[in-house]
């Protein structure tokens, strides 16, 4: 990469800022305290704003182009968002203002909630996890608690898992102790009715369903999956991340589930930091509101306050109480669309998808010949076989093109995947160039593979090394040049 | 001595890692022993035949790309003690598998 670190600017002595020198007796630090400077790059203002700026240049936003990263819904995250979480009231407030100083955002919290509910169809939601991952791990220790609170919790070991489902799905309840099982998929992409049953006794504590899956596709049976999880004193928890197809029109509780959480950063429109600041709210059915985290939100005579007074709940998931910027931008987009604008979304949503399915189809094989919902999956799997080209490849190679690539290698179930998912924000125009760009690609697969093996060539940094960098990962700069 | 195919290592694309067991383990055969790790996605080895670990190939730690250089030689992952020889006869041979690899 041509920008080289900012430690690798550094020069002795220099700085950003000089103190002037200082009129008052130096004391000393308590013992304890570091005794060396760190190791901090010693540049001046102007080389840190070059540096940073010249990095924050070389990415690719949803604001610079075309961003169809399956499974992500990459949506465009309207600016009146930003323009919400910036007012002073709610920017500057600090997360342990009192209840009286802070009523505003608390009724803002309590409408979030509200909305959260009915658009899920459960009883409360807590807005404390800070990710999607976050909000498994609260929704899976409430399983645990519901388990344990009726003497159960010791033979209900196993959490059911889809072999279509994401992996922080079996990495959540592997990292709560339980024995996950892979329930297959059938032919038409769905849950294995079959297998399921034969999967579902009294040592089930959970079934964790993404519904529509990975692949884009809606259960066919989710009735029936419902029943027999609950006939075997199951609980279902839904995992929202592809809730954009279906808000607004289908409730995970109407469907029979029991837990669900929803990703704010994908359905509602905030920043997908890349790890930075995201919202993962969790919501329950009735029953299971006791063993919810501390503090809810409670509201009566007029006025919000926390209620710390639930001997059942799982403790707190988070200091404060989420990411309240996060959360302020999701209720603007809320409110901003309405009840049949967010029927719209997933509306649009899913007729975007089949819309590049039905394009793409042309040009790759498509593993289940069904109507998608917000994503589908595609296969490059004849194009591998005729030409040596990979997904992998024309992942790198859609990046030539100004473009960002689909999700690739999953989901594991299908060979050569591209997942693929345009989000309803994006104009027909759009759709139709990413098309036409996917086509040459393939004609030039068909015409001079190996070209295709070196993409991406105009992007900022080239193909990496990703075996290496795997294998042998500088996860930290230690002051020794990297070679 | 167990190890993956080359089609097998043809698929995952680059192996980054590979976690095998502890030598002395009792393994089942068709039971997950461990996984393995490639640039694609993280697979499950399934044991082939039941017994004991009695070794492991250290230089996998260092070096996982031999498993996709030489599968069949200084890529192998397990040494095991078999239990039962019968079950060798469970296994398909080589023709077998590139039989049941062509069919795919």
């Amino acid at each position: 990469m041509s920008e080289p670190l900012i430690f690798d600017r550094s020069v002795p002595g220099r700085r950003a800022v000089t103190f002037p020198a200082s009129d008052v007796p130096a004391t000393p630090l308590p013992p304890g305290t570091r005794k060396a400077p760190p190791a901090l790059p010693e540049v001046s203002e102007l080389d840190a704003v070059r540096h940073f700026t010249r990095l924050s240049e070389s990415i690719y936003s949803i604001d610079k182009g075309f961003y169809p990263l399956g499974s992500c819904t990459m949506k465009y995250n309207p600016k009146l968002n930003d323009v919400a979480a910036s007012l002073p009231g709610f920017a500057g407030l600090h997360p342990f203002s009192p209840e009286g100083g802070s009523q505003g955002a608390l009724e803002l919290l309590w409408q979030l909630e509200h909305i959260l509910c009915e658009v899920a169809g459960m009883a409360r939601f807590t807005l404390e996890p800070a990710a999607g991952a976050h909000g498994e791990l609260t929704g899976m220790l409430i399983t645990r608690a519901y388990h344990r609170h009726r003497g159960d919790d010791a033979k209900r070991r196993k959490v059911l898992i889809p072999d279509s489902a994401h992996g922080t799905n079996p990495a959540t309840a592997a990292g709560l102790g339980y024995e996950v099982v892979e329930v297959a998929s059938d032919a038409r992409g769905g849950v294995d009715v079959a297998a399921l049953r034969a999967a579902c006794d009294d040592s089930v504590a959970a079934l964790m369903l993404t519904n529509p899956n990975t692949l884009g596709l809606f259960d066919e049976h989710i009735d029936e999956i419902a029943a027999i999880v609950h006939g075997a004193g199951g609980l279902l928890y839904y995992d929202g991340a592809n809730a954009n197809a279906i808000v607004g029109r289908v409730r995970p509780g109407d469907m029979g589930f029991d837990i669900v959480h929803f990703n704010l950063h994908k359905t509602f429109s905030t920043p997908h930091g890349m790890g930075g600041p995201g919202a993962g709210p969790v919501g329950v059915v009735e029953s299971l509101v006791p063993y919810l985290p501390v503090p809810l939100i409670a509201r009566g005579d007029g006025r919000y306050s926390w209620r710390w007074d639930l001997p059942h709940s799982i403790g707190r998931v988070r200091a404060g109480y989420g990411n309240f910027g996060v959360l302020v931008r999701a209720f603007t987009y809320i409110l901003a669309n309405g009840r049949d604008g967010l029927e719209d979304i997933s509306g649009h949503a899913v007729l975007n998808a089949n819309y590049l399915l039905a394009r793409l189809g042309e040009l790759f094989d498509v593993p289940f010949d069904r109507r998608c919902m917000h994503e589908f999956v595609v296969s490059a799997k004849s194009l591998k076989a005729k030409t040596g080209v990979r997904a992998l490849d024309i992942g790198k190679a859609i990046l030539d093109r100004g473009m960002h690539a689909p999700t690739v290698y999953f989901p594991l179930v299908v060979e050569e995947a591209m997942m693929v998912e345009p989000t309803e924000t994006e104009t027909l125009e759009v759709l139709d160039a990413y098309a036409d760009a996917m086509a040459a690609i393939v004609a030039q697969a068909e015409r001079d593979p190996e070209s295709l093996h070196a993409a991406p060539i105009s992007t900022p940094v080239g193909r990496m090394d990703e075996a290496t960098a795997a294998r042998k990962p500088i996860v930290r700069w230690t002051g020794e040049a990297a070679n | 001595m167990v190890g993956i195919t080359q089609y097998a290592q043809q698929e995952l694309g680059d192996v980054v890692y590979v976690d095998a067991p502890a030598v002395g383990k009792a393994l089942q055969a068709g039971k997950s022993f461990g996984t393995v790790e490639s640039v694609k996605s993280v697979s499950d080895l399934y044991a082939p035949v039941t017994g004991s670990v009695t070794a492991v190939n250290g230089k996998l730690a260092d070096a996982p790309e031999l498993v996709n250089r030489d599968p069949y030689g200084d890529g192998w992952m397990i040494r095991i003690k078999l239990a039962d020889a019968k079950e060798l006869d469970e296994l398909l041979d080589a023709k077998a598998y590139q039989a049941l690899v062509e069919s795919h």
